[in-house]
C-alpha cells in the first residue's frame, strides 16, 4: 500500500540512510519526511527539526521542500492512545523552501520549523487563539 | 414494523410533492436571476442562492429516504448526523491527550447510547442520561489522568458539544414518540413539520436582513436583524399555517409553534456565530460545498428542537 524507503533504526545497523533516501530522490520519487522523528507529546506546536532534512536540502538544492501542515493529527491518534477520534484532519501545503549556500544547519531547520508553523490554524485564526493549553 | 396506513401515506406524498414544487420553484428563481446577468458575469449573492438550493435537494432527498425507511430510518439519519455534527465541535474544542478517553467515549459510546434510548422509546433515559451521567462519567475519566490543565474548560467544552451535538439532535427523531390523535405512525410527518418551517424561517430571515435589516439585535455578530427577525417568525408562522393540516394543534396553535421553533432556531444561529467567533473559524468544516459544515447548516434546528419536542409534549 505503501512506497516506502525503510530504515533500520536499530543502532547496531550502519546502512546510511541517507543514501537511501537520495537514491529515491534521484529516481524522481517524492518523498514524504516527517523532520521531527517523532510524534510530539509537549504543548510546544513542533518538536526541534533532526539534521536529516539539511543533510537531504544540502545534498539535492534543488529538490523542493514543501512545508505541509496536518492539522490535529496529534489529538486523533495521540503516541500510546489505541481508538483513533473522529476529528477532522485538514492539510495545508506552503510553498517551497531549500537550503541555500552556506545556510548553516541551525538557521536552516529554525527555518524549515517557522515555515511550517505559519501553516498551522493556530497561526491563521482571525482572531486571536484563546483555545490553546494555558501559558 | 408496521406499514404506514394510507391516511398517513397520502400525506407523506402530499408534503413530498409540495417540497419538490418549493424546490424546482427556488431553483427556477436561481437559474432565472443568473440568466438576467451580463454573459461572463456572475453575483456572488446569486451563487449564494443555488448553492443554498442545491443542498436544500440533497438535504429534502435524504429526508425523504429516510421518512420512507420509517422510524429506524430518521433515527439513523439524525444519529449519523449527530455524529458529524460532533465531529466538527470537538475538532474546535479544546482537549488535552488526558481528554482522549473520554471524548472517544462520548463519541462511540454515549451517542449511540442516546439513540438506542430514542429508538427503545426510554423517555426517562433520553431526557437524563447525557445532562445528568454523561456530565458526572466524562470528566471522571479526565480527571484520572491527573491532568488538570485548563480542565474546567475542557470539560465544559466536551459536554457543550454532547448536549448540543447529540443531546438537542436527538430530541428531532424523539418527536415520533409523541403520541398522534388518530393513526400513530402520524407522528413522522411533524418531522417534517418542524423541518420546513426552521428552515424557510431561516430564508425568510437571511434575504429580509440583507435587504431591509436596519437595528442589530447584537452588536459586532455577523448580520441578525431585528426586521430580519420578525419576517423570519412571521414567515415560520405563515408556513406553520398552511401545514397545519399535517399537525394535530389546528391552524392557530401550529402556526404559534412554528413561530416559536424558528425564534429560538435564529437565536441558535446567532449563539453559534458568537461560537465561532470566539473560535476565530468562519465555518466549521467544509462538508456541504459553499455552505460550510453540518453545524453552520444545523444550528437553528439544534436550538429548535429541544424547544419543539417540549411543546408538544404539553399541548
Amino acid at each position: 500500500m505503501f512506497n516506502c524507503v525503510l530504515i533500520d533504526r536499530r543502532p547496531e545497523v550502519d546502512d546510511k540512510p541517507l543514501d537511501k533516501i537520495l537514491e529515491a530522490l534521484d529516481e524522481g520519487a517524492s518523498l514524504i519526511i516527517f523532520p521531527e522523528g517523532n510524534r510530539n507529546m509537549t504543548d510546544d506546536p513542533l518538536l526541534p527539526f533532526r539534521a536529516g532534512l539539511h543533510n537531504m536540502g544540502r545534498a539535492r538544492p534543488h529538490v523542493d521542500l514543501v512545508p505541509t501542515w496536518v492539522a490535529n493529527l496529534n489529538e486523533i491518534m495521540p503516541k500510546g492512545e489505541v481508538i483513533p477520534l473522529p476529528l477532522i484532519c485538514t492539510v495545508t501545503f506552503g510553498a517551497p523552501i531549500h537550503v541555500e549556500e552556506s545556510e548553516g544547519k541551525d538557521p536552516f531547520l529554525a527555518r524549515a520549523a517557522d515555515a511550517l508553523v505559519a501553516l498551522s490554524p493556530d497561526a491563521n485564526r482571525d482572531t486571536p487563539d484563546r483555545t490553546g493549553p494555558a501559558p | 414494523m408496521t406499514p404506514m396506513s394510507p391516511e398517513t401515506t397520502t400525506d407523506v406524498a402530499i408534503l413530498g410533492l409540495a417540497v419538490v414544487g418549493l424546490l424546482i420553484l427556488f431553483t427556477a428563481i436561481g437559474e432565472a436571476l443568473r440568466l438576467r446577468l451580463p454573459p461572463g458575469q456572475s453575483d456572488p449573492v446569486v451563487e449564494a442562492f443555488n448553492m443554498r438550493v442545491h443542498t436544500w435537494w440533497g438535504l429534502a432527498i435524504l429526508l425523504t429516504l429516510a421518512v420512507l425507511a420509517g422510524r429506524i430510518g430518521i433515527i439513523a439519519l439524525f444519529a449519523f448526523a449527530s455524529f458529524a455534527a460532533l465531529r466538527e465541535f470537538l475538532t474546535f474544542a479544546r482537549k488535552r491527550r488526558a481528554d482522549h478517553l473520554s471524548l472517544a467515549l462520548a463519541c462511540f459510546v454515549i451517542l449511540p447510547l442516546q439513540y438506542l434510548f430514542v429508538a427503545l422509546d426510554w423517555t426517562a433515559l433520553f431526557t437524563v442520561f447525557i445532562p445528568v451521567y454523561a456530565f458526572l462519567l466524562l470528566p471522571i475519566v479526565s480527571a484520572l489522568r491527573g491532568d488538570a490543565t485548563n480542565f474546567m474548560g475542557r470539560v465544559a467544552e466536551t459536554q457543550w458539544g454532547l448536549m448540543i451535538c447529540v443531546f438537542c439532535i436527538s430530541h428531532v427523531p424523539a418527536m415520533m414518540t409523541y403520541d398522534m390523535p388518530g393513526s400513530a405512525d402520524r407522528s413522522i410527518l411533524l418531522i417534517v413539520f418542524f423541518a420546513m418551517v426552521v428552515q424557510l424561517g431561516d430564508v425568510a430571515e437571511y434575504y429580509a436582513g440583507r435587504r431591509f435589516g436596519r437595528r442589530r439585535i447584537a452588536p459586532d455578530l455577523p448580520p441578525k436583524t431585528v426586521e430580519g427577525l420578525a419576517t423570519g417568525v412571521l414567515a415560520a408562522a405563515l408556513i406553520g399555517a398552511t401545514l397545519s393540516w399535517v399537525t394535530p394543534f389546528g391552524i392557530a396553535g401550529a402556526a404559534a409553534m412554528a413561530a416559536l421553533a424558528s425564534l429560538a432556531g435564529m437565536f441558535g444561529s446567532l449563539v453559534f456565530a458568537a461560537i465561532k467567533r470566539d473560535k476565530g473559524v468562519k465555518d466549521w468544516s467544509h462538508l456541504i460545498p459553499g455552505q460550510g459544515g453540518l453545524l453552520d447548516q444545523l444550528d437553528s434546528v439544534i436550538f429548535a428542537a429541544p424547544v419543539f419536542y417540549h411543546v408538544t409534549q404539553l399541548v
